[in-house]
């Protein structure tokens, strides 16, 4: 028996053990009965903050995981740009802008402009009304991305309609990330509690002063208090983010 | 047995003098990792089912002699070989929780 | 009692992070703000008050019948607890990690905001899972501490650290999505995410198909989180493709890690014996390969890489075990041989910075050039092996004590077998570096090596050397305490 029969022997082997795995799971995945839990308690409590439900649960009972969940996409960004030369120790290795130069056609140029706008003011309305609609920071953010994406392709990465650098993108990231992590240290130091609701001062027994309640509280007729600010801080990021990768893999050389 | 030992002899000597005593040190020390592990892992199994594993295993050892040589190449840094455990691990770890044994 | 202090050790490495990659081209700031920003890190773990911390403020309440929760009161709020067993992790944590930032800022030319905004984020990811009374919150911080420690080992810029970090990657996204899976069936379930909360709904009801392919999964993840059988090689791979530096740091929050998981693990399903059988058996495997493949290794980095592996499975064994003897061992072992393997880490760091290779066939005579580093070296060595008078051999004799007592004694040969192997693979290694003779150095490193030791590390090498050596003497406070916190864990059993 040579190697390459042991290696084929050994797919076999290693599909049968895969297929073990998967009935073990599928049997657990057909046969578990859900009950509704704590999202139950969500629900009942979350229609005093805001209408729509996925935004009050992952931003205010899962605020602090929607914060990791952030990090895990800024970890994400930042390590793409370690793989193409941005932040290696002994220095960074600077690529060179060789982005497409293609011209546009005539109908790409007159339909992407306008466009792109229409795109982001979509996606603002996303961002802002997240928690009334359906929509959100990671949604909204993902959106106007997307606005930049067709910019990019449409005009190459030097001339499009943003005109965005590298730089100002990581500035908008950080930005967008501190807002998260400020507004959760501002629950800190307001009542005690990280990420604690301020503006809607969902327990007022917690002794928040009432300017810090009335500053932070989102204008509108919800109780959303701080939820609509830390979407924002979400979109700037998610969309900082997106758009970070695209540049740098447009910005990448071929070897 | 004699000349399996002197080709693994003579593989090591090319790396030098230390890798052949470190080599002939893992070997032994594989010899008896082995019955140990067997016997801290299936002492819970009735005499047959771990007197036909004992032999089993001592059949399994006894043609991969030496065994420093399929160790090491079974623990190299190949992708395929690493997916491969980890599959087999994954069925087994679910099989031994779920099934029970 | 709310202490205000916990999330604090999160959230500022995060947002050290964020200001690090920000200054990054900076290089007086990126080196003034990171050195400042590891005296914090130090600091809170230190003056945090035992405690737990209730993000958003939402109390425990009780139970809506409508839920189909079967306790009386559940936690809406993710929870964080930090007692004398997380100030110690943390701390470890930390104090390592300064090494390592301090490392990059006194021995590189120009100093990586992003580099150090990865090591802040690995930190802020092991102080939460270390710290996570919240399982999916456990699981969330555990992606953000598979993928910078991929990014750790990609920044240093050469092809073989690209592959070791894909495949790590590649892998993690597996173990990941077990976890996840895993979390999910408990979730669907018991209806709770809270640790505590799950603990006790679970309590009397793991027998169940359901929750019984949910501990598979979780335990799938923490094999890879710790680097166990069959991940074990994997691990191997990213030590020795990072800076040995960042190998330090890195196997201290694997070894953290793994300690945080399975405890988790033990609190939710402490009575389960086949848990318990695989990861003894897992351990086991994962002991004698590390240390075996130790021993035939060509390359002094592939070598340590290996010994720490195996020295995790060691670790495994006395978690798994579930008594309180083992457990307390356990941690205290992971704590030892965190801290004499990142000594090891450090001297092969000065070898590979001194000679640029840490490859034996180029290596040898060295014991003229660098009498200190030998000395340092052979202190780590016995320290990892178990030698009296160092730390290693307090944990690893109590190791072995606790494995007699819960009526194994085979494993507490097998113990002694891998120490031994360890100690022999260290050694085999420290001759050909040291004591061989060679010239073929001469040609290739820079004669100066022991002049050239750079203030820092020389000063973290003492340290940890002491450390080693005063846990060794005086194992008391630090056991003990490690002795409460398992008897704490395995009562609820």
């Amino acid at each position: 028996m040579n190697t390459k029969d042991i290696y084929e022997m050994r797919t076999v082997v290693a599909a049968v053990f895969l297929g073990i795995f998967s009935i073990f799971v599928l049997k657990a995945l057909t046969s578990f009965e859900i009950i509704p839990g704590v999202s139950y308690v969500y629900n009942l409590q979350g229609p005093s903050i805001a209408p729509n439900m996925i935004t009050v649960i992952l931003f205010d009972w899962r605020g602090y995981d929607t914060l990791g969940e952030a990090f895990i996409l800024i970890t994400a960004v930042f390590t793409t740009g370690i793989l193409f030369g941005r932040g290696v120790l002994g220095g960074d290795v600077k690529v060179r802008d060789t982005a497409a130069t293609r011209q546009p056609s005539v109908v790409q140029k007159v339909f992407a402009a306008p466009l792109v706008f229409i795109i982001v003011a979509f996606g603002i309305v996303i961002t802002l009304g997240g928690h009334i609609t359906p929509g959100g920071g990671f949604q909204g953010g993902s959106v106007i991305a997307t606005a930049f994406f067709l910019s990019v392709v449409v005009f190459g990465l030097r001339k499009n309609v943003f005109s965005l650098s590298h730089r100002s993108l990581e500035t908008f990231e950080g930005v967008g990330a501190l807002i998260y992590l400020c507004l959760g240290l501002a629950g800190l130091g307001l009542s005690g509690y990280y990420l604690y609701n301020v503006g809607a001062d969902f327990y007022p027994g917690l002794g928040v002063a009432q300017w810090a309640v009335n500053l932070l509280s989102y204008p509108d007729a919800t109780n959303a208090g701080i939820i609509p600010y830390l979407n924002i801080g979400i979109a700037l990021k998610v969309l900082s983010g997106f758009c970070t990768i695209i540049t740098v893999l447009m910005g990448a050389e071929k070897k | 047995m004699r000349s399996l030992y002197d080709t693994l002899h003579e593989t090591l000597k090319s790396r030098g003098g230390t890798h052949i005593g470190g080599g002939f040190t893992a070997e032994y020390m594989l010899l008896a990792f082995f019955p140990l592990a067997f016997v801290a892992l299936l002492r819970g199994l009735d005499s047959l089912t771990s007197a036909v594993l004992a032999i089993l295993v001592t059949a399994l050892v006894a043609f991969s002699l030496p065994l420093v040589k399929k160790v090491s190449r079974e623990n190299s840094d190949h992708f395929a070989i690493a997916a491969f455990y980890i599959a087999i691990v994954m069925g087994l770890v679910l099989f031994l929780m779920v099934g029970g044994f | 009692m709310n202490s205000e202090l916990i999330p604090l050790m999160v959230v500022f490495p995060l947002i050290s992070a964020i200001l690090l990659n920000l200054m990054h081209g900076k290089d007086r700031a990126v080196r003034v703000y990171g050195t400042l920003a590891m005296v914090v890190v130090i600091a809170v773990p230190l003056l945090a008050v035992y405690g737990n911390h209730l993000f958003g403020a939402h109390p425990a309440i009780d139970t809506p019948a409508e839920t189909g929760i079967a306790l009386g009161r559940i936690n809406l709020a993710i929870e964080y607890s930090f007692g004398f067993l997380q100030r110690a992790l943390i701390f470890l944590l930390a104090a390592i990690a300064t090494f390592a930032v301090l490392s990059h800022t006194s021995n590189e030319k120009r100093a990586s905001g992003v580099y150090l905004s990865m090591v802040m984020l690995s930190i802020a990811a092991v102080s939460a899972v270390v710290m996570a009374n919240d399982i999916f919150n456990m699981f969330v911080f555990l992606e953000i501490l598979t993928i910078s420690q991929a990014a750790m080992v990609v920044a240093k810029g050469d092809i073989g650290g690209y592959k070791a970090a894909l495949k790590y990657l590649i892998f993690g996204g597996v173990a990941g999505g077990a976890i996840l899976l895993g979390i999910a069936l408990l979730l669907g379930t018991f209806g709770v995410l809270n640790i505590t909360d799950l603990g006790n709904a679970l309590s009397g009801n793991t027998k169940s198909p359901i929750v019984l392919t949910a501990v598979g999964l979780l335990v799938i993840g923490w094999l890879f989180e710790s680097g166990l059988f069959p991940f074990h090689t994997i691990k191997s791979h990213i030590y020795s493709s990072a800076k040995a530096d960042v190998a330090a740091l890195l196997q201290t929050e694997t070894k953290i890690v793994l300690v945080a998981i399975a405890i988790i693990l033990l609190r939710l399903f402490g009575g389960l014996s086949n848990m318990s059988a695989v990861m003894v058996g897992l351990s086991v495997i994962t002991l004698a390969f590390g240390s075996v493949m130790a021993l035939v290794q060509t390359d002094f980095r592939r070598l340590l890489a290996f010994a720490a592996v195996g020295q995790a499975g060691l670790v495994g064994i006395g978690l798994s075990l579930g008594t309180p003897d083992g457990i307390a061992a356990s941690i205290f072992h992971a704590v030892n041989d965190a801290l004499a393997m990142s000594l090891l880490f450090v001297t092969v760091f000065v070898i590979y910075e001194g000679a640029k290779t840490t490859e034996f066939s180029r290596l040898g005579g060295l014991l003229t050039k660098a009498p200190r580093l030998a000395f340092l070296q052979i202190i780590g060595i016995m320290a990892v092996s178990g030698v009296p008078p160092f730390n290693a051999y307090q944990s690893e004799y109590r190791l072995i004590g606790a494995a007699f007592q819960a009526g194994y004694p085979e494993l507490g040969v097998v113990i002694i077998l891998g120490t031994i192997v360890t100690f022999v693979a260290l050694m085999k290694g420290f001759f050909l570096t040291f004591l061989k003779e060679s010239t073929a150095v001469a040609a290739i490193g820079r004669p100066q090596l022991s002049n050239a030791l750079p203030l820092v590390t020389f000063a973290t090498m003492v340290i940890l050397a002491l450390v080693c050596l005063g846990i060794g003497l005086h194992p008391g406070p630090l056991y003990d305490r490690f002795a409460d916190v398992a008897i704490t864990l395995t009562m609820g059993v």
